[in-house]
C-alpha cells in the first residue's frame, strides 16, 4: 500500500507478521513515503519478518546512502534486513529531472558499491544483508546473477517461465529467485478485476514498446490509458481496459485462481513469491486468503 | 462479541480505503496504539476507529455499522 500513511502501513505490517508471512517489502517511490523511514517504524513493531525496500534506484539514492540506511535499519532489526536495487520507474525519474541512463550498468555498479560501503562501515557492522536486483528485461535478469537474488516483476506465467530460462542455472549457491506478483483477489472476480485495473494500467503505461508490441498494445492505446491514469478517470479507464494488458500485468480473480498460479510459479523453480499490492478490494480478507494459499503451497512443496 | 465483529468490519473498511491520507496523523497513531493493544473493539479504541472510518469512508462505515459491509 505505497500511497498509504505511515500509521496504516505499520498496521498492515503487524497484520502481515501475525498471518505468518516470512517477510515484507516496502515499495520505494519518491512520491510516496520514504521506504527506509517506513521500514524503521515497522521494525519497531515487528519481531520476526524480513524487511526491505523494493526497489531503491541508484539515480535518487547513492549506494553509500543505501548502505548506511540498510546498516542502520539492521541495528533496529538484526538479521532481518534485505535490500532490492532496481532501475526505478522511468516516468517518476523524469518528473524528478533524472534521465534513466544505462540502467543495467548503473544497478550493477550500485550493488557492488553498496557491498563495498558495508565493508567500510567501521563503527557498526552488518554481515547478512542479502542484496536483490529488481528485474524485468533479459539484460537486467542476467545482471542480477551478480547479486544475492532477483525480484522478477512479472505477473504473467509465460514471462516468468521465460525469465527463469534466461536466468539459467549458472547462479551462485543461495541465489534467491523471487516472483513479484501484482495481486488482486476476491470471491467476486469482477471486484478483483476492478481493483487490479488501475495498478495494471500504471505498469502498462511505463512498459517498454517491445513488451507492449508483444501483447498487441499500440502507442495510441497506451497514451489513451496514460491520460486516464493521470486524470484519475477510473470509470473511463474501466471501459478502456483490455484483458491483453490487465492479465499480463496482474494476477486477479478468485483465491483459487491465485492458488493455481502460485503452484505453477513454485514448480518453475522460484524460491519466493512476493504478493504486491493492492492484494484485493478487501485488504484484510485478501491477506487472510493469501496466507492460507501460502500455507497450502508450502505443505505441498515439502518433500 | 457483536462489538468485536463490528470493529473487525470497520477495520476492513479502513484498511481497504484509498482515503487513508485524509486521517490526521495524530488520530492515525492513536488508532495504531489501540490496534496493537487489541483495544479497537471497546471504549475509546472503538470511538477512534469509528472516527477514522467516517473520515475515510462515510457510506461504507454506515454499512459496516448495519452489518451490511461485504
Amino acid at each position: 500500500m505505497p500511497k498509504d500513511p505511515l500509521w496504516k502501513l505499520s498496521m498492515a505490517a503487524v497484520m502481515v507478521e501475525k498471518h505468518g508471512f516470512d517477510g515484507l517489502w516496502v515499495s520505494e517511490h519518491f512520491f510516496n513515503r520514504n521506504s527506509f523511514i517506513t521500514l524503521s517504524t515497522i521494525a519497531r513493531h515487528t519481531r520476526r519478518i524480513l524487511l526491505g525496500p523494493a526497489v531503491v534506484n541508484p539515480y535518487v539514492y547513492h549506494p553509500a546512502q543505501m548502505a548506511q540506511a540498510a546498516a542502520t535499519l539492521w541495528e533496529l532489526a538484526p538479521h532481518r534486513v534485505r535490500m532490492a536495487i532496481g532501475a526505478g520507474d522511468a516516468s517518476a525519474l523524469k518528473q524528478l529531472g533524472y534521465a534513466r541512463e544505462k540502467p543495467v550498468e548503473k544497478v550493477l555498479w550500485a550493488v557492488e558499491e553498496m557491498r563495498n560501503y558495508f565493508e567500510k562501515l567501521e563503527t557498526y557492522r552488518v554481515w547478512d544483508v542479502k542484496v536483490f536486483v529488481g528485474a524485468q528485461g533479459p539484460r537486467m535478469l542476467k545482471a542480477s546473477t551478480k547479486a544475492d537474488g532477483v525480484l522478477i516483476n512479472w505477473s504473467n506465467l509465460e514471462m516468468l517461465k521465460e525469465s527463469v530460462r534466461l536466468l539459467g542455472d549458472d547462479v551462485a549457491k543461495g541465489f534467491t529467485r523471487a516472483a513479484y506478483l501484482m495481486t488482486s483477489i476476491h470471491d467476486d472476480a469482477e471486484k478483483a478485476w476492478k481493483t487490479a485495473v488501475p495498478y495494471a494500467a500504471y505498469l502498462m503505461i511505463g512498459s517498454s514498446p517491445s513488451y507492449l508490441n508483444r501483447i498487441g498494445v499500440d502507442e495510441a492505446h497506451r497514451k489513451e490509458v496514460e491520460e486516464l491514469v493521470i486524470t484519475r478517470n477510473w470509470d473511463r479507464l474501466y471501459q478502456a481496459a483490455r484483458s491483453e494488458w490487465v492479465d499480463f500485468f496482474s494476477v486477479w480473480g478468485k483465491p483459487e485462481k491465485l492458488r493455481e498460479f502460485v503452484d505453477e510459479v513454485v514448480d518453475m523453480g522460484f524460491d519466493e513469491v512476493v504478493f504486491a499490492g493492492p492484494l484485493g478490494p478487501r485488504y484484510m480478507k485478501a491477506l487472510k486468503s493469501i496466507a492460507k494459499i501460502c500455507r497450502a503451497v508450502k505443505r505441498r512443496a515439502k518433500p | 462479541m457483536r462489538r468485536r465483529r463490528v470493529a473487525e468490519q470497520l477495520l476492513e473498511v479502513l484498511m481497504s480505503s484509498v482515503n487513508g491520507n485524509l486521517v490526521p496523523p495524530e488520530l492515525g497513531w492513536e488508532l495504531f496504539g489501540y490496534f496493537v493493544e487489541d483495544e479497537l473493539w471497546r471504549g475509546k479504541g472503538f470511538r477512534v476507529l469509528l472516527k477514522a472510518c467516517r473520515i475515510c469512508e462515510p457510506e461504507k462505515t454506515r454499512m459496516a455499522l448495519r452489518g451490511e459491509f461485504r
